[in-house]
């Protein structure tokens, strides 16, 4: 068989899907960080707006050690890139909570589509310190119009309407009668008449302002977020799986060949089974503008489910998802920073990851710390935790109906790419090559409710190390 | 004679009082407040960015509202319930309601803004928050201004009309201080195509062809005063330079980003257009044209409009290019914060709307053709005005 034909036979269906929201997740558009602005240990949600200019939410939230240290904390939207980056407006002063002293919050507008930041400015008894946060604004969707005030618009337009009606009837049949003098039998037909053509005029307002909602509706729909989309081909013989993205139509600035490296990959590859029993984290090459190659491993027969991170260079990630079918793959041992896991093997003898929580139910749009500690064999903290892509570890959140994926790092949900662009003079959030704490922490919050299960990895002597944890969401 | 019209012309000398009633001075303000509200929020969004619902231009533009809706509410609520309302006879029917015509028009003016809020909150939830003037939520909210304008425009028509000379001449005045109110406002609406890096294309031409021209001839000839255009055009210049002049002298500072140019103070529009010229040519004409068949007039007024409005805008325009424009009284070096450094507007250059000459004439044939248009049916609205006696 040629690698031409093997490449032609080994082209599968693929099962389509609706493009879901998505910024460097699926489903998962607030970005949570776990920063140090100076001297402050901060936690930053940003919930950016669902419509684009629109307004996002930022929560800042303060350790307990540092509460009484800070004196006021200012927040302030600009371009994550470009000219716009440059100069700051005004910042604005988050609000203490009077319930949490801990807790700062503020609105701030974000005016176009595309890669945004969030400084967060700090100042108190240890002096100032900023954190930028970077914040992908997408516009997901226009907002549909609830009964109610739809009625109530209708309402007021029908009023508008005879109102007009009514006045340009009124005009004609008594503007210009003499004070006292009543309207004739003619002047009354006159008013009637203009009543008629005044609602011919409505009439053709109503269709004309109709189109153009409609125009204007149609082009925000243009400017509404559509995930990048892929082709997935399987070269069965190979066990090669190459990936074509294709840009569906979206801002301008996106482009398909300016893919910058997030910790030390341009992709991320993540394919699961239906069931979030089988999870491979791979790292493919690009081999063309837009196209990625990657070598599989052994891959079970089955229907599975792809989700691809990538960044720009503007600093806007994305994650691109596909449903395939293969057949039964006999491909080569991973290498370097590849890993796999399957439930049916999960079990080891040398040691485990243990999920550290408390009884409290987990709830949705809240920033949680998701603490794991890694053991070793004996049950004991591991104490030979290396780091993995340069951090202590990742984490996946999956939901069970796989609306929602987010790949999470100690630092936050923001790719480790966008808060270098964003914090360039700062590594906070990386780590020196010294020994690794057991416990890794990552600061996420499940967008909805439902049964999520949470792949963790950490590197240990050499290995990838992969623990996986049900949620069940409130 | 008969007693009943002897009685309504006692009721009319009554109500003809040299002193303006306050519900029409209520009604100026209103329309005031609105181009001031108006003219201020634009100005708050280019230096400022952010507002809330309670932002001070938000409150002039609600006060436009109260006050139409104080002064049209008076005079339709007496009028329908009061027993020897004096205005009854001067009034028309509607729905079981019973006012002046204008108080109508400025009621359904209201109606329409307080329509547009709603409408307006819930455009900015589906498809983001304004970057544009010109939208559908924004033109009813425009519709509920003109609605009010039109309708203080009627209610002082009527009242002069119906009016002795001595007690016509105040209203006049005041009839032509709301006229040149809705001439600002015409020209506020198309502010994003008639600005400076516009003016050397035949849309700039267009759009202020658009209305304009009908409501400055149509005002004038209601009027019955000799430089009424000129008069308008004056308070349109008045208003402008004053917001040009005074704006800066207020500090502010961008809330949101992108920011492209620093901005300290409130950055007001650009220096007026040069309307008063072609407004002088055009009383010049009515003064001599009230003999003349509608569409003759319309031809002439049009035409000389359009031709005074180039001859002095065109060259004004290239002027406001120059660096020597770049100061306090010409303004031109006001800019907005979120203006890109490397727009036409902050080159100073103008955009080139139409590439080729083919384009620019036939978009000036359109402009020419559009002012025609509006200067004819400016005459015969003036004409019909004059008439209005309720």
């Amino acid at each position: 068989m040629t690698a031409r034909r093997a490449w032609v036979i080994a082209v599968f269906v693929m099962v389509t899907l609706l493009p879901r929201s998505a910024s460097a997740h699926v489903g998962s558009p607030d970005v949570f960080i776990d920063g140090l602005a100076g001297a402050y240990r901060v936690f930053v949600t940003v919930r950016p707006p669902h419509a684009v200019p629109g307004i996002a939410d930022v929560e800042v939230q303060l350790t307990s050690s540092d509460v009484n240290d800070v004196r006021d904390v200012r927040i302030v939207p600009l371009p994550l890139t470009g000219e716009g980056a440059r100069f700051a407006p005004t910042p604005d002063i988050a609000r203490r909570s009077p319930d949490d002293p801990r807790m700062f919050t503020g609105h701030l507008w974000m005016m176009t589509a595309g890669a945004w930041q969030v400084r967060v400015a700090i100042s108190g008894d240890r002096g100032e310190g900023t954190l930028s946060v970077p914040v992908p604004t997408m516009p997901q969707a226009t907002l549909a119009m609830t009964r109610p005030l739809h009625a109530l618009l209708f309402g007021f337009m029908l009023l508008l309407c005879a109102g007009f009606v009514s006045i340009v009837s009124a005009i004609v049949r008594e503007a210009l009668l003499e004070p006292g003098e009543a309207p004739d039998r003619s002047a009354r037909r006159r008013g009637r008449v203009a009543g008629l053509i005044a609602t011919c005029v409505v009439a053709g307002a109503m269709i004309l302002g109709g189109r153009w909602w409609t125009l204007e509706a149609t082009s925000y729909a243009g400017y509404v977020y559509k995930p990048l989309e892929v082709t997935p081909t399987l070269a069965v013989s190979s066990g090669r799986l190459r990936l074509d993205l294709r840009d569906p139509g979206w801002i301008r600035s996106r482009v398909l060949d300016d893919f910058i490296p997030d910790h030390g990959h341009l992709m991320h590859l993540f394919i699961v089974s239906p069931g979030l029993d089988h999870l491979w984290h791979l790292h493919p090459d690009q081999v063309a503008t837009g196209a990625f190659d990657a070598r599989l491993p052994d891959l079970p027969r089955g229907h599975y489910e792809l989700f691809a991170d990538l960044v720009h260079r503007t600093g806007v990630s994305e994650t691109v998802t596909r449903e395939f079918d293969t057949p039964a793959i006999q491909g080569t041992a991973l290498t370097g920073d590849d890993s796999e896991w399957s439930e049916a093997s999960a079990t080891t003898n040398d040691g485990r990851i243990v999920w550290v929580r408390d009884d409290r139910p987990l709830k949705t749009k809240q920033l949680t710390m998701f603490s794991f500690r890694v053991e070793d064999a004996a049950g004991q903290p591991a104490r030979d935790l290396e780091l993995y892509m340069g951090m202590p570890g990742h984490a996946i959140f999956v939901k069970r109906d796989r609306r929602v994926f987010a790949h999470v790092h100690p630092a936050g949900s923001a790719p480790m790419a966008a808060m270098e662009i964003a914090m360039p003079s700062s590594r906070s959030h990386a780590h020196s090559g010294d020994r690794l704490p057991a416990t890794v922490s990552f600061p996420y919050g499940f967008p909805e409710p439902g049964d999520y299960r949470i792949f963790v990895q950490v590197r240990r002597g050499g290995r990838v190390v992969t623990g996986a944890f049900d949620a069940h969401v409130n | 004679m008969s007693l009943a019209a002897t009685a309504e012309r006692s009721s009319v000398s009554s109500v003809a009082q040299p002193r303006i009633p306050w519900y029409l001075w209520c009604a100026a303000l209103a329309v005031t407040a609105a181009y001031v509200g108006g003219y201020w929020d634009i100005s708050w969004h280019r230096s400022i960015g952010r507002d809330t619902f309670w932002s001070p231009p938000h409150m002039a533009i609600y006060a436009c509202g109260v006050l139409a809706g104080l002064s049209s509410g008076y005079l339709i609520l007496t009028t329908t319930f009061a027993r020897n309302a004096p205005l009854r006879d001067m009034s028309v029917r509607m729905w079981g309601l019973i006012g002046p015509l204008g108080a109508f028009i400025s009621a359904w003016g209201g109606v329409a803004m307080l329509v547009s809020a709603p409408f307006d909150d819930w455009w900015h939830n589906a498809y983001g928050l304004d970057v544009k003037i010109i939208s559908p939520p924004h033109m009813v909210l425009a519709a509920g201004f003109f609605g009010i304008e039109l309708g203080t425009v009627m209610l002082l028509l009527a009242f002069m009309n119906r009016s002795s000379d001595d007690a016509r001449r105040p209203l006049q005045k005041l009839f032509l201080y709301v006229g040149g109110t809705v001439i600002c406002e015409s020209l506020l609406l198309k502010m994003e195509y008639i600005g400076r890096p516009h003016m050397h294309s035949a849309l700039f031409f267009i759009a202020v062809a658009l209305g304009t021209p009908a409501m400055l001839v149509g005002i004038a000839v209601a009027s019955r005063q000799r430089w009424a255009c000129t008069i308008m055009a004056a308070v349109y210049t008045a208003f402008g330079l004053a917001f040009l002049w005074i704006l800066p002298l207020v500090p502010a500072q961008p809330k949101l980003g992108p920011v492209y140019q620093q901005v300290t103070h409130m950055i007001p529009w650009e220096f007026p257009l040069l309307v008063i010229v072609p407004a002088l040519a055009i009383d010049l004409i009515l003064q001599r044209a009230s003999a003349w068949r509608p569409l003759v007039g319309g031809l002439v007024t049009g035409i000389v409009f359009l031709l005074s409005l180039i001859a002095v805008q065109w060259p004004f325009a290239s002027f406001l290019m120059t660096p020597l424009a770049r100061n306090w009284f010409f303004g031109t070096a006001y800019m907005d914060f979120s203006t890109p450094v490397d727009s036409y507007y902050a080159r100073y250059e103008f955009f080139p709307h139409e590439p080729t000459s083919v384009q620019f004439w036939r978009g000036m044939l359109i402009a020419a053709f559009i002012t025609c248009l509006m200067t004819w049916l400016g005459l015969h609205a003036g004409r019909a005005m004059r008439r209005v006696r309720r």
